[in-house]
């Protein structure tokens, strides 16, 4: 069940990419949705298949369009530490202990702070992040939760319930 | 008229799309070990490949094509950062030390 789940969601993404196409080009579509469904059911969805809500969808859009706007000063950032001849790095590694108890939102997370200025998501256990920053600086929107409280606000509400 | 103000647009995107995987690469070349490398690659091609498939998309219209290069946006700017903490944590897991100012050996 869990693989035909994930099959139909690999194949409309799928369609959207291929619309046009011929009927023959459907078949094979389907038929590699499937056997990608099979091999990421597992790693994808081990838990079950997250509830789709509306809600959740719409936090899911807002969420990402965040994280387009926050990947521009990330870029901007460490172009200008790349750009300059002395480089001002002075890296360090930290562990964070996240609030955040769902893997979802812990997801998204890990993804909002590799895409913040100057930190990189480095590994993630037991709910501890370890986290690598080009500078001691760029630790501080994570350590005084602020990604995460904004991360809470779209997107836990309803996955708290 | 419309179409000059298109593909100027479009072209602006494109060159400054690249400019930022020029720029990535620059660091790739530059920075002193494997983690702040991946810092570069993530932010820098994440960008750079949002830029230039934005600019595509100004060129394809937004009918059919336009949407289609939207969605691989989205799909790039999600799986980028995935990407980069797959490969960090790889490297994390076997053992490999950062690269710090004070420890003395400063890279090359």
């Amino acid at each position: 069940m869990r693989v035909v789940q994930v099959a139909a969601v690999i194949f409309v993404f799928w369609l959207v990419l291929a619309v046009p196409l011929a009927p023959v080009d459907l078949v094979w579509g389907a038929l590699v949705s499937i056997l990608v469904g099979f091999w990421a059911a597992e790693l994808l969805w081990a838990d079950g298949a997250p509830a789709l809500s509306l809600r959740r969808l719409a936090g899911l859009v807002i969420y990402t369009l965040e994280l387009i706007r926050s990947i521009v000063p990330a870029a901007l950032q460490v172009a200008r530490v790349i750009l300059q001849p002395t480089m001002p790095i002075d890296p360090v590694v930290i562990k964070h202990r996240m609030r955040l108890n769902h893997e979802f939102t812990r997801v998204a997370l890990a993804n909002s702070i590799t895409l913040t200025p100057g930190t990189h998501c480095v590994d993630s256990e037991n709910g501890v992040l370890t986290i690598h920053c080009l500078d001691e600086h760029f630790a501080n929107p994570v350590r005084d939760g602020r990604l995460e409280d904004r991360i809470t606000r779209v997107l836990q509400r309803e996955t708290m319930s | 008229m419309m179409a000059a103000i298109q593909a100027t647009l479009a072209g602006l995107l494109i060159v400054a799309g690249a400019a930022f995987f020029f720029i990535g690469t620059i660091g790739l070349l530059r920075l002193p070990d494997f983690y702040t490398r991946v810092h570069a690659v993530t932010k820098c091609d994440a960008l750079g490949a949002g830029l230039v498939l934005l600019g595509l998309a100004i060129l394809a219209g937004f009918d059919g094509s336009g949407i289609r290069i939207i969605a691989l946006i989205a799909l790039v700017l999600l799986s980028s950062p995935t990407a980069g903490h797959a490969l960090a944590r790889a490297a994390w897991r076997a053992g490999l030390e950062p690269w710090y100012r004070k420890s003395g050996h400063v890279g090359q």
